[in-house]
């Protein structure tokens, strides 16, 4: 028995280990999102590049053009389709999904993102406000809440690992520098919003009765990074599971009003990229609902008379806001809250082993991929004038790496609607609603003033 | 250590259980992923079972909690072996 006892406890550290570095989609993303990275150097480096896999469709304004295009490109449609395919399909094996599931819905998603990728370059998309974030998530939505999404489609539609794969390609075009300067009012801005909106939300919710478990779980999850936050913290103060799945599903609910909500709002006062991304950065719940509605306002740049900017820096700053100043926090706020329910809040017959290791174990590790991105391709870059970045860099390395990011937002912002089905959440009840909604009341206004009055010059400059 | 976070630690209400009878080897907890993903509406849409930030939670099906594999009860029941298998699995 002794023995038995002994293998399974080696069995649980290894598990928590080595094995996360092929367990867990993190690793998954970072392996993935820095091998195309590396390739692509090594490409570019013999003389190469990476773009012909990297294909995306270009601007047309005619149906027949969009035909013509893709049929001169199919080749490389297919070969992408390929890459991703094998890429993704070694990671969901290892991630326990059997192959022979995962390729058939991943060639559905692959296909539906290709359309949507297509539609968005109609050049006139903006016009009718078909930015391709948002039409892959109302697609999604409809669909997958009215004639519903087939079972087997469901290993396709991995959210998190797309978006976690995007955000490291996407360091790949953040300079380290930028990271460095921009950083730290990122953390800053992002820093007040969080603690504030916990506050609103915790005290709300203990005003109004609730457990004390339940209200933290509510708090992280809007206070932090959504449902990856309310999970993180839900178990790390043992909450119930029914409180886990109210967090879920309130983060989730608001997340989608978001979405439309923020860039539209951004619109009609017609903030500049980098501002609109600040804002959204603060105060969106989650990495991918963000990401959706920071592209679709970086679409606007160009388009809508009045917004200033590159689309890039809408992206760009909600990335640092929502990453480097919320995401990497995680761990944090899960020890210090598993501390305080440990030694203040009722029992619960669960003995709590709490570490400062807790906060290694929680941390998000893609963002270790997103800066190793920044990195290379800061170094790869050096050495290079200006000139010579524009006309070699840029166009062998830096766009194809964007167009693969931009293939995997793509099938991130439809795999968010195919997956949210609203008949499946739990009655969240009143008072749950009415304690998050409060922050996230308070957390639009304030992540409003603080990305348009305090640090507008800041994320103003950020997109210039 | 910094004696803020020794101080509550060292306060905690009762130490955890032996190393080897945690919650991660009871035969209650269940910590295979698409089971939780199951049993939490929702997670697939905007959240993941298989995220850095999950680190070994599972769900408790004694207690009908979620918490983490490191914890420990009165009422732990070490999880019977799975043949071909070194990690416990959902009964």
């Amino acid at each position: 028995m002794a023995e038995v006892i002994e293998s399974r406890g080696q069995a649980l550290q290894r598990e928590s280990g080595w094995r996360e570095l092929i367990g867990k989609e993190d690793w998954w993303a970072i392996w993935i999102g820095l091998g195309l990275i590396v390739v692509a150097i090594g490409l570019l480096a013999g003389g190469g590049s990476i773009k012909w896999v990297a294909v995306a469709p270009t601007k047309w304004t005619h149906v027949s053009e969009a035909v013509a295009q893709f049929s001169a490109h199919a080749p490389q449609y297919l070969a992408l389709l390929v890459l991703w395919a094998v890429l993704f399909g070694i990671a969901t094996s290892a991630l326990g999904y059997k192959l022979s599931r995962f390729l058939p819905a991943f060639v559905l998603v692959y296909g539906v993102s290709l359309v949507l990728y297509f539609l968005g370059q109609w050049d006139q998309a903006s016009h009718y406000n078909l930015e391709p974030p948002l039409v892959a998530l109302a697609l999604g939505l409809l669909v997958s809440n009215t004639v519903g999404v087939p079972t087997w489609a469901d290993a396709g539609l991995r959210v998190e690992f797309y978006i976690k794969t995007g955000i490291v390609l996407l360091g790949a075009g953040l300079p380290l520098t930028l990271i460095a300067w921009a950083g730290p009012v990122a953390v800053l801005q992002a820093g007040i919003v969080s603690l504030v909106t916990f506050g609103v939300i915790y005290f709300v919710a203990v005003k109004l009765g609730l457990d004390r478990r339940l209200a933290a779980t509510l708090g992280t999850g809007g206070a932090v990074c959504g449902v990856s936050g309310a999970i993180a913290v839900a178990g790390a103060v043992g909450a119930k599971k029914e409180h886990a799945s109210i967090a879920i599903a309130l983060v989730i609910f608001w997340a989608i009003v978001t979405i439309f909500l923020l860039p539209l709002s951004a619109r009609g006062l017609s903030l500049p990229t980098g501002v609109a991304g600040a804002w959204i950065g603060t105060s969106e719940f989650a990495d991918a609902a963000g990401l959706a509605a920071a592209q679709a306002y970086g679409g606007y740049a160009g388009h809508v008379p009045g917004i200033t900017g590159t689309p890039e820096a809408a992206v760009n700053a909600f990335t640092l806001m929502k990453v480097i100043g919320r995401d990497v926090w995680i761990g944090v706020w899960a020890f210090v809250l598993a501390i305080i329910a440990t030694t203040r809040w009722e029992r619960t017959g669960i003995q709590s082993k709490v570490s400062p290791v807790e906060i290694w174990r929680r941390f998000p590790k893609f963002v270790i991929g997103f800066l190793i991105a920044s990195a290379i391709v800061t170094i790869a870059s050096r050495g290079y004038n200006y000139a010579d970045y524009k006309k070699v860099l840029q166009p062998a390395l830096v766009a194809p790496l964007q167009a693969l990011r931009t293939w995997a937002f793509t099938f991130t912002f439809l795999s968010i609607g195919l997956t949210t089905r609203f008949r499946e959440f739990v009655t969240v009840g009143a008072k749950p609603f009415y304690a998050f909604t409060a922050g996230v009341v308070v957390n639009i206004i304030l992540g409003y003033i603080l990305s348009t009055q305090v640090f507008v010059d800041f994320w103003t400059r950020l997109g210039q | 250590m910094n004696p803020l976070v020794r101080r509550p630690l060292g306060n905690s209400p009762a130490p955890p259980g032996p190393p080897d009878l945690l919650c991660g080897n009871c035969r209650h907890f269940c910590r295979e992923p698409r089971e939780i993903e199951a049993q939490l509406p929702g997670m697939r849409s905007l959240g993941s079972v298989y995220g850095s930030v999950r680190a070994s939670d599972g769900i408790c099906r004694r207690h009908d909690r979620y918490l983490a594999a490191s914890c420990s009860c009165a009422s732990h029941e070490l999880e019977p072996r799975v043949p071909g298998g070194d990690i416990p699995v959902c009964a």
